[in-house]
């Protein structure tokens, strides 16, 4: 509504108990659409589904050479190679087949909580309590430190990261309640993501071709889409008690799935704009910390603090097994690329691959 | 003119306004595509089915396996 130049009151529109009256009155108005289009549960639809067969994983490596609590872990695309960080400030990158160490970082902060392969395997990304996330060029040289660059600056520890399709761009997650996407070459700030009402958890970009989303996952017990050009929220999505530890998308893409305090997960699903499944039962009392999907998106794998992984039915919503192993929390946990193995990292200083 | 209050009220009215813009699908019709994905790729799910591909799975090679 224009208003003369000479007019200096407020439009109505915008005073806040209009504004008030407005936010109410759409939020009223997006509940009563998402209860309508609510019209049955998934898992009822998928409990005409045949049961699983017996799923059979087994420990077939166990990482030794932290020392200090694992606290992420990457794949790189070979499917083989594997950069894993640590409490104790070291960054490791792995070759898993043949359970060696090909690289070891040691870096200037301890609680290392974020660390990325890049996709042309050339160069990983590591961040945590130094609040920044740098790359190092990976190389046969002994000291690794002296090709470090640092790229993200928070104001507050770094607790993801991820390079984008290419090497030349890192999405990163903050303590600061913030995401921000980065430019590597010159570490400038390309966008930033404002929204959460608390520290950022964990992200996951979108894995549809178009690639311009990706969810965040935070202590505010949100889970907010966003839309990686104009740096908007698009969709935000609640439901959790407590925080999110970790999201991650359905191969689909059409779905994620969140991990939270609440020893809960939840599956949010981007059309239906709602929760449509919760992974959780009376028995499971400890925090779901780590998660990830099957290659079909069939399975979701969780690792808890109760030194646990779960094995859920993404459909049913039942618990089909669970996988032992670990000696202490379980902290983060990635299926490989080609979804042929498992790998977990846990406080116990190990990590272990499943297949 | 306008303090902190208003433009965070702002914002979130401008969220919300958004948000009303996005088309909804019913979750009887989102849940059938999920299982139609699942079960397009539940034969390459190697996790799922425990049948390795044309190269196997090399985890599980006995040459290479060093637990202990």
């Amino acid at each position: 509504m224009a208003s003369s130049g000479k007019n200096e009151s407020t439009p109505k529109e915008d005073t806040i108990p209009s504004l008030t009256k407005e936010a109410a009155t759409l939020k009223e108005k997006l509940e009563e659409e998402r209860r309508i289009l609510h019209d049955v549960e998934l898992s009822v639809v998928a409990s005409r589904l045949d049961p699983l067969p017996p799923i059979s994983l087994k420990p077939r490596r166990i990482l030794k050479g932290h020392q200090g609590k694992v606290l992420c872990l990457d794949w790189a695309r070979d499917q083989r190679h594997m950069v894993t960080s640590s409490q104790d400030g070291k960054v490791i990158v792995w070759d898993a087949f043949t359970n060696t160490k090909e690289h070891s970082i040691t870096m200037p902060t301890t609680w290392v909580m974020a660390c990325a392969y890049a996709p042309s395997s050339t160069m990983v990304a590591c961040g945590g309590l130094d609040n920044k996330c740098s790359v190092y060029q990976l190389s046969q040289e002994e000291d690794l430190s002296s090709k470090k660059r640092a790229v993200a600056m928070h104001t507050s520890y770094v607790s993801c990261s991820t390079f984008l399709n290419s090497d030349q761009q890192i999405l990163t997650g903050s303590g600061d309640s913030t995401c921000a996407l980065w430019d590597v070459e010159s570490g400038q700030l390309l966008q930033s993501f404002h929204g959460h009402n608390a520290d950022v958890m964990g992200i996951d970009l979108s894995p549809s071709e178009a690639c311009n989303t990706f969810v965040s996952g935070g202590c505010d017990k949100q889970a907010l889409v966003w839309d990686m050009r104009t740096g908007q929220c698009v969709q935000s999505f609640e439901g959790h008690e407590s925080d999110l530890n970790a999201v991650r998308f359905l191969p689909s893409g059409d779905a994620f799935a969140t991990a939270s305090d609440d020893a809960s997960c939840r599956l949010y699903d981007l059309r239906a704009d709602r929760e449509i499944n919760c992974y959780s039962k009376e028995s499971i009392i400890f925090g779901a910390t780590s998660l990830d999907f099957s290659l079909s998106g069939r399975m979701l794998f969780v690792g808890y603090n109760d030194y646990s992984v779960n094995i859920w039915d993404t459909l049913k919503g039942v618990r089909l097994t669970m996988l032992f192993g670990h000696e202490n929390r379980v902290s983060c946990l990635r299926v490989s690329p080609d979804g042929t193995a498992l790998c977990t990292g846990s406080w116990d200083y190990t990590l272990r691959v499943w297949a | 003119m306008s303090s902190s209050a208003d433009i965070s009220m702002k914002k979130t009215v401008e969220q919300l306004r958004r948000e009303k813009e996005v088309e909804r699908m019913k979750v009887s019709d989102v849940a059938y595509e999920l299982q139609q994905y699942c079960e397009q790729h539940a034969e390459a799910d190697f996790l799922l089915t425990g049948i390795p591909g044309a190269s196997g799975n090399p985890f599980k090679e006995k040459k290479s396996c060093s637990i202990l």
